[in-house]
């Protein structure tokens, strides 16, 4: 059992404590990042980390990963092509930039007055830890003052223009993206309402894109989250996108309960659970067709269940 | 004493420096924001964005392959309100200037849509005979560098965007770009 850790012995062990730390800190930072950088990401958040970097032309303060607007969604297909085409991110970056101008960077380019936010802080940083080292290093060497103790001055100063720099950051972001955005037409900010998301979803159904059309089925549902013609369709994408599961999460309550829809329910149900391996597949499937017999898709059923017999 | 009087002189210069500098950025639009107007565009200047393709018609339509005096790009779709509005001033000016042999041109962008509902809308506005692409990820208008519907682009003959328009067209701007842009 060690003493209190008193003394300079003590405090040469504290600082060499604190050393260690700081070393250790930062290799599982560094390590981590290179971990990061070395495991291959995937195309989602490839797509992801481009859109983050990009902002929504018709929103407010929101980048083109965070909206759910119209335009932001062709803008993310439009990044997803270009990753597949093995556009690099700064290329794509620039392509956009061609198109709507510097303002879609949410990181401008640093000259001007952007230059200005990169340079102060780092200038400020640089300055006070010149002024730190040199006043410990003159108070070491006369022995005028204990090593380490600042003038409640200067930290007052230092704490003054961190706050300062630290407030310019977000009041000059805010100069910049605030009063000149253009006004938008009704068009552009109209909301597409739910029959216009069902309309994307039946064109991109058509294109046989089932997994956008199950994120346009997505949007009409937030807008009609009853509407069984939506449900319905969400989870037949689902299902042709490959996410059966997620279809069996939204069938299955409405194919426990009575009514118009309940046959399309057992259907999208049971296709989603066969695709899944799940044995309740042909239970599933015949319930359907003792409730529609007459359904154009319960020949088709029939054959299915005879053949896994 | 003189040092911190220095320091603190150095501090004051440094936070109305700063002050000086966000003054200005509160107190002004910078140029890019002002550039960023309605009615302009990174492309007015440059090359049009690649466009062709089979067109809802059933015809080919290329841009660079068949170029005419002037090209209206219009961008637009079935959900839009002002597009119903808009759609039938345009398909009519189009058929005027086929007429009279103007050489100006209009060729439509129907973006995140779909076949069915476009037929429909061009149906009703009158609008069978506009050459129109279909776009139903909707990255025909952000290569355009549209932010919303409708829009329209003006090209010249030379393949340059020459001018854009955010909102529903009037015949006479439809009329003052085709003029402007070498139409007869």
């Amino acid at each position: 059992m060690g003493g209190p850790m008193t003394g300079p012995v003590g405090r040469h062990r504290r600082t060499a404590l604190a050393a260690a730390a700081i070393v250790v800190a930062v290799a599982v930072a560094v390590g981590g990042v290179l971990l990061a950088r070395h495991r291959p990401a995937s195309l989602d958040s490839r797509v992801d980390a481009v859109a983050g970097t990009l902002r929504c032309p018709t929103c407010t303060a929101e980048s083109v990963a965070d909206s759910n607007s119209t335009m932001a969604q062709s803008m993310r297909h439009e990044i997803r092509d270009q990753l597949r085409q093995g556009r690099s991110p700064d290329q794509i970056r620039s392509w956009f930039e061609n198109r709507y101008g510097e303002r879609v960077l949410l990181m401008p380019h640093p000259r001007g007055l952007a230059l200005v936010l990169w340079v102060v802080p780092l200038a400020v940083l640089a300055g006070g830890v010149l002024l730190l080292v040199r006043g410990r290093h003159r108070r070491n060497r006369d022995g005028s003052a204990p090593a380490g103790v600042l003038s409640a001055r200067r930290v007052g100063v230092a704490a003054l223009a961190c706050v300062l720099v630290g407030a310019a950051v977000p009041a000059l972001a805010w100069a910049r993206s605030g009063p000149a955005t253009p006004a938008p037409t009704a068009a552009q900010t109209e909301p597409m309402k739910a029959r216009d998301w069902v309309a994307v979803a039946q064109s991109l159904e058509q294109q046989q894109d089932y997994r956008s059309a199950a994120d346009a089925y997505r949007h009409a549902m937030r807008q009609q989250p009853s509407s069984p013609g939506v449900r319905t369709g969400l989870a037949f994408d689902l299902l042709r996108s490959g996410r059966p599961r997620q279809a069996i999460g939204l069938m299955t309550p409405m194919a426990h309960r009575t009514g118009p829809n309940r046959a399309l329910a057992l259907l999208i149900l049971g296709l989603a659970q066969r695709s899944a391996h799940l044995p309740a597949a042909d239970h599933t499937l015949r319930q359907f067709l003792e409730v529609a017999p007459h359904h154009p898709a319960a020949d088709q059923v029939r054959r299915l269940l005879a053949e896994s017999r | 004493m003189t040092r911190r009087l220095t320091v603190l002189l150095l501090a004051v210069l440094a936070v109305g420096g700063l002050a000086v500098v966000l003054g200005s950025g509160l107190g002004r639009a910078s140029p890019q924001l002002v550039d960023q107007s309605s009615a302009s565009s990174p492309l007015i200047g440059h090359r049009a964005p690649p466009l062709s393709g089979r067109t809802l018609q059933g015809g080919q339509f290329s841009l660079t392959r068949d170029p005419a005096r002037v090209t209206f790009v219009n961008v637009w779709a079935s959900w839009c309100g002002p597009c119903r509005e808009e759609l039938p001033l345009i398909a009519d000016t189009a058929a005027q200037w086929a007429r009279e042999g103007t050489g100006a041109r209009v060729v439509t962008i129907d973006t995140k849509d779909g076949p069915l509902p476009a037929r429909n809308m061009l149906r009703r506005s009158g609008a069978t005979e506009l050459p129109t692409l279909s776009d139903p990820h909707g990255d025909r208008a952000v290569a355009w560098g549209a932010t919303g519907v409708p829009e329209t682009f003006v090209v010249d003959h030379h393949g340059i965007v020459r001018a854009r328009h955010v909102g529903p067209v009037t015949r006479d701007w439809l009329e003052r770009e085709a003029s402007q842009w070498g139409a007869r």
